[in-house]
């Protein structure tokens, strides 16, 4: 889902205002009585309502399959996990619908778009990593003496590049959210884990932990919508 | 019904159209003349709401296009040069998205739908793709959803580019019935189209209105001078000395042909045409010259068209005329 699932909100946005633009169907279209930034709003909505049919009856189906292989039904706290992965999936997936639609907007060919956002995919996929590992170890060299005392800012600084993904974002807070074993993200050291109690984390607590990554992820969604409005807004359709 | 007023547009440097005005009035068909890059499209993309203008007004029914714009918006219906269509849909399914988008539903829809469709006569086509239909059918497919929601104004941005000549007449008797019900405006630089089918003509050149009139009385305005040319049995000298007499002629031109024939332009003012036929043609009688052939040449649309689009002399006229509007 991480990796392949921006490929789903990627096809869904890449021509939604260029290929209007060049089949010369926008202009008709805002000639119509309808307000222009109804275009725009539509072409997310539509696009984020497809993903959301998408994420859920996958849901659905993965979760009906698993209940008849193993034939025991899942609990509430289950349920609900399930579902807070569902919700994570499809605001991950809008935030790469919402980039795909920026570069409809600004981009005139659906192909250039298509080919700027597989790119971004693919850099913050598969390579953001290595350059966060990269950048970290300029700042703070983990070779020789001083190696041991930048450990710390290393790791802290590699964590917070690798945060500016999506996919890392995402990659985390479902392995959170579907692990109950998973207590904690980011820096555990063995204060931390001082008189803790060995049990595995309730939804609530989960919650907890994923909350800032969906909060991003939904913020990085609408702030790309918003890009992608205020581009359209300003620009000329032309017959 | 559509008041165009001080409208300017500007692409950087460039005036696309300069402190254009004019009124549509109920109920007739307009043509919208001008060469390329006139500013032609730019003003119909303003009317219709697509394009921002730099300055002035365009009010629809009172309605200003950019303040008021799904009021006025639902009294236009337009179609651009090139019919945009989707081309996965049926005719039926694409009235249906844009009848929506107009704001009809239900059996309003429905009866809309089949309506524009009877009167396109596009009703066999209805479930066909329209990746398959002829250009024809497009543009008459193009045409339905400018008239679905029963819009008051109909534009028309060069409706009958690239079809053939037996689509085009159909489409022309298409417009004239359209404008029965509808005012209809009609961009076009296809004069002879303009002229079968307009009632009213705005010629517009370098983004500015040059002309608004009938076809009739701008080629009363703009003919200064009547050519009558005749082919008579005489030669060149005697027929100069039988037009000696005659009044309201500026010029004469002769051409002598075989047989003793002699070809004759003479030029006169517009309003005195047809006395110098008759001046003539009893000149010629009492002569006992016979007339063989003899008609009149006024400045055609074509003529006007050239005279106000080319040229400084098109920018002083264009005054004139756009004062008068």
């Amino acid at each position: 889902m991480a990796f392949l699932g921006p490929l789903a909100g990627i096809t869904l946005g890449f021509d939604a205002v260029n290929n209007e633009r060049s089949q010369g169907t926008l202009n008709r279209l805002a000639a119509q009585p309808i307000y222009r930034d109804s275009i725009i709003n539509a072409k997310f909505l539509a696009g984020a309502s497809v993903i959301g049919m998408i994420v859920l009856t996958l849901g659905l189906y993965i979760s009906g399959m698993g209940l008849l292989l193993i034939g025991i039904p899942p609990s509430v706290e289950e349920v609900l996990r399930i579902t807070a992965f569902l919700l994570l999936a499809w605001v991950y997936i809008c935030v790469w619908l919402a980039l795909s639609v920026i570069f409809s907007v600004v981009c005139r060919h659906a192909a250039t778009a298509a080919l700027a956002c597989i790119s971004i995919w693919l850099f913050l996929s598969l390579f953001m990593s290595l350059v966060a590992s990269g950048i970290a170890g300029m700042v703070y060299p983990l070779d020789g003496i001083e190696g041991f005392a930048n450990m710390m800012s290393n790791y802290e600084l590699n964590l917070a590049l690798n945060r500016v993904s999506p996919y890392y974002l995402f990659s985390e807070a479902a392995s959170t959210i579907l692990n109950p074993n998973v207590r904690s993200i980011g820096v555990v050291t063995m204060a931390s884990y001082d008189r803790a109690v060995a049990s595995s984390l309730p939804f609530g607590e989960s919650m907890l932990l994923i909350w800032p990554h969906l909060v991003v992820m939904a913020a990085l969604a609408m702030a790309g919508f918003a890009a992608a409005y205020v581009s359209f807004m300003r620009q000329e359709i032309r017959a | 019904m559509i008041e165009v007023s001080h409208l300017t547009k500007r692409y950087g440097d460039h005036t696309a159209v300069s402190d254009l005005s004019f009124t549509i009035e109920d109920g007739q068909i307009y043509g919208f003349l001008g060469p390329n890059g006139a500013g032609k499209s730019t003003t119909m993309n303003i009317m219709t709401g697509c394009l921002a203008a730099t300055s002035g007004e365009v009010k629809a029914g009172g309605h200003d296009i950019f303040e008021e714009s799904r009021q006025a918006k639902r009294m236009i219906g337009y179609l651009p040069e090139i019919p945009p269509l989707y081309p996965d849909r049926t005719p039926r399914e694409y009235l249906d998205f844009v009848g929506r988008a107009k704001g009809l539903t239900g059996k309003e829809l429905d009866g809309q739908v089949r309506h524009v469709m009877a009167v396109t006569q596009i009703t066999d086509m209805a479930d066909r793709l329209i990746e398959n239909l002829s250009k024809g059918y497009k543009q008459r497919v193009g045409i339905a959803q400018a008239l679905l929601g029963d819009p008051e104004v109909i534009i028309l941005d060069e409706p009958t580019v690239g079809l053939d000549p037996r689509q085009i007449i159909e489409i022309r008797d298409l417009i004239k019935s359209l404008g029965e019900k509808h005012t209809v405006i009609l961009s076009s630089h296809i004069l002879s189209e303009v002229q079968a089918v307009c009632q009213t003509i705005l010629i517009i050149s370098k983004g500015k209105l040059v002309a608004c009139d009938t076809a009739e009385n701008l080629e009363k305005l703009f003919a200064g001078t009547t050519t009558v040319e005749l082919t008579v049995e005489a030669s060149p000298r005697e027929a100069a000395e039988i037009l000696h007499a005659l009044g309201h002629i500026t010029g004469i031109r002769t051409e002598p042909l075989e047989d003793g024939q002699c070809r004759l332009l003479l030029d006169t003012d517009s309003e005195n045409g047809d006395t110098v036929c008759r001046d003539v043609f009893f000149a010629f009688s009492q002569a006992r010259r016979p007339i063989l052939r003899m008609n009149t040449t006024r400045a055609s649309l074509e003529d006007i068209f050239m005279e106000l689009t080319s040229g400084q002399d098109a920018e002083g006229a264009g005054k004139k005329e756009a004062d008068e509007v």
